[in-house]
């Protein structure tokens, strides 16, 4: 096991005894079935069991904490992420690589592999840093094709061809209905509070979601800064953007969030599915 | 007919609650001529006693009133409509899961105050994929008193609305065989309805020296839009998705599926250029498609009595300004402290200078005859 200490940025007087923490994320690579689809799939999870819904790290701003990365997979893989970890780095298979990063300002950013098939069939996560005083929600967007991820997966495809067909549209490792089945994604919360939002897209296309019953307001992004401060309903993220929103529940009910690309809230074509979640406000 | 009407609730002596009832009736058997003379499809929504339209009727809304939509379904499938970026309560909400739909042969009603100005959009949230592909959209705007984009934001004199879609024609021909939906591609693209050649100046844009011009934007294509305004339009976006933004110069704008925004702008004199409106896939990113908007300045005599002779416009000024003088000289442009800024050799006529140098604020203009001239930097 070698240790990379690759960037340590901005450990300000305010912050100067932040805390230091550890984490270990195995990268894994297999096939399983989301639905009643069959896919490839790659993820940084917390064992050694591949789940496509890489795993969500949180931390305080200037928190330094140390990743051990081990790759499980027979492939090279990366930890990038951008503007703070490049994608220099290498794990190779079976080996184990320690990072260790911090991040200056509150925000959501976006971890994956950019080595072999890594995040074109789903080695994608989410870091959200700051907010430590209200609840906080995750969506990791990605669109994908079922044979796409196994002609990826078996090298027979190392890039998206000109006419890809996504037909499968994911929130944090699955679609609609199932979406409503995780608490990180669903959105319950009362009325009179607030709630973060941190969502990445991980997908190869633009993404725009889309909330009903609320605006929210954007507090991070890390493509689209000129709009941080915007209060907006329908918020594009382009490919490889994180963003973070604060939304203030103000009335009572369940209203729907989606991908207004509305191909993508469907699983293979049928209607409703894909990127569609919801927002439980209670009284 | 279209059934609009006013109801004053009460007098306050800075704003009317009004309630305003809209009859609406949905529909499936609307026929879209399209640009080259074959015909499609469409599915939509009309005022009662008027033809359905591609788009739908726009609703115009006074801020702060209690509005109505009656809706009747006159076709053989369910409907809701959705008032996209309304905010409405879970029931008014319009999606059938979890809020009501309205079958065949069937009336429901949807309520809402108009609280916050801006345009907005509304459309069937019943099979969407396919029900907006049809033609199941419309805009609405909630208008703030006095012409002003929001309460104490930028004024002017008219507005013009455009809403951009696209369609796949093949689902439209047949949109029983429009399975499976993700395999929907726009192949057809609009302003209003219109695409390509039918997109003539009647449909475009006449300003005026007298004052701004608002563009409500709107988006329910599968595709990105991308705007492009030329710089003589000084194109400033004031609002997005009816909430104010930073305002900032744009000579390019992103629309995303449901995105709006709100515009102010200020040709210079006599402007004449279209606006491009580009289509790109969502998936690939490809350039499908490009419209126009025609832009004609009508105000080309800023040589008026009311500007003795000499003149500056647009005012307030974003940058390049076209400046008319009635005498060949020197003008110089003054700090408000008296300061002299700059010199500028102006030849009888019109002249183009270059004031993006002065950051925002009043400036004095001394014109070769003599004359003063305020000129506002924004």
């Amino acid at each position: 096991m070698t240790f990379r200490f690759l960037l340590l940025i901005g450990l300000s007087c305010i912050h100067c005894f932040a805390n230091a923490s550890n984490l270990t994320l195995y990268i894994n690579k297999g096939s399983l079935t989301i639905g009643t689809s069959f896919i490839s799939a790659c993820a940084f999870n917390a064992d050694e069991n591949l789940n496509t819904k890489s795993e969500i790290i949180e931390l305080d701003v200037n928190e330094v904490i140390n990743i051990t990365v081990i790759n499980t997979d027979s492939l090279e893989h990366s930890f990038t992420i951008d503007g703070f970890i490049d994608s220099n780095n290498a794990i190779a298979p079976f080996q184990t690589e320690v990072f260790s990063v911090s991040f200056p300002n509150p925000g959501t950013f976006r971890y994956y592999s950019d080595k072999s098939y890594g995040a074109n069939i789903g080695a994608s996560g989410i870091f959200l840093i700051g907010f430590p005083n209200e609840s906080h929600f995750f969506w990791n967007l990605f669109d994908l094709n079922k044979q796409l991820t196994h002609d990826f997966a078996n090298l027979s495809e190392t890039s998206y061809p000109a006419d890809y067909l996504p037909e499968l549209f994911f929130i944090s490792g699955t679609h609609y209905p199932f979406t409503l089945e995780d608490p990180q994604t669903k959105v319950v919360i009362n009325n009179g509070q607030s709630c973060i939002i941190s969502v990445v897209n991980s997908g190869y296309m633009d993404h725009v979601l889309h909330f009903h019953g609320f605006h929210v307001e954007i507090l991070s992004a890390q493509l689209a800064a000129d709009r941080v401060g915007w209060s907006k309903d329908t918020i594009p993220l382009k490919k490889g953007e994180a963003m973070t929103f604060r939304l203030v529940a103000n009335q009572v009910g369940i209203y729907p969030v989606h991908d207004h690309n509305l191909i993508a809230v469907t699983n293979a074509g049928f209607y409703p599915g894909g990127m569609l979640t919801q927002i439980q406000v209670l009284p | 007919m279209k059934n609009l009407f006013i109801l004053v609730l009460a007098f306050a002596p800075t704003y009317i609650m009004a309630q305003v009832t809209f009859d609406l009736y949905s529909g499936m058997d609307g026929s879209l001529v399209l640009e080259n003379g074959a015909s499609t499809n469409f599915w939509g929504y009309g005022f009662i006693g008027d033809e359905m339209s591609l788009p739908a009727p726009f609703l115009n809304i006074p801020l702060d009133s209690d509005v109505t939509i009656n809706m009747t379904n006159t076709s053989p499938e369910s409907h809701t409509i959705h008032l996209h970026g309304l905010d409405v309560d879970q029931v008014n909400d319009g999606v059938p899961q979890t809020s009501f739909f309205i079958a065949p042969n069937e009336s429901g009603t949807y309520q809402f105050n108009a609280n916050q100005s801006g345009t907005f959009l509304y459309h069937c949230h019943v099979t969407t994929t396919l029900h907006l592909t049809m033609g199941m959209y419309g805009m609405i705007t909630v208008n703030a008193p006095n012409n002003k984009l929001f309460p104490g934001g930028p004024g002017f004199i008219q507005e013009f609305k455009f809403l951009t879609s696209d369609l796949d024609v093949s689902v439209n021909n047949a949109p029983a065989l429009a399975y499976p939906f993700h395999t929907i591609r726009p192949d057809y693209f609009m302003i209003n309805g219109l695409s390509g050649d039918q997109i003539t100046s009647d449909q475009g844009i006449n300003t005026f020296s007298e004052g701004a011009t608002a563009l409500r934007i709107g988006s329910m294509a599968y595709s990105r839009i991308v705007y492009h305004f030329p710089e003589e339009l000084n194109a400033v976006a004031h609002m997005s998705d009816g909430r104010p933004i930073p305002a900032f110069e744009v000579t390019e704008l992103e629309v995303y599926p449901g995105e709006r925004f709100s515009l102010i702008i200020n040709p210079f004199i006599g402007f004449s250029e279209p606006i491009s409106v580009e289509y790109y896939s969502m998936i690939t990113g490809e350039l499908l498609a490009t419209n126009f908007i025609p832009v004609n300045d009508l105000g080309v005599n800023i040589h008026s009595s009311s500007l003795s002779d000499n003149g500056v416009y647009p005012n307030p000024s974003h940058g390049m300004s076209r400046v008319f003088s009635s005498l060949g000289g020197k003008m110089v442009i003054f700090a408000p402290t008296g300061r002299m800024l700059n010199v500028y050799n102006l030849r009888e006529g019109d002249n183009f200078i270059d004031l993006s140098a002065f950051s925002s604020g009043i400036y004095l203009m001394q014109m070769p005859d003599g004359s003063t001239l305020k000129l506002i930097r924004e």
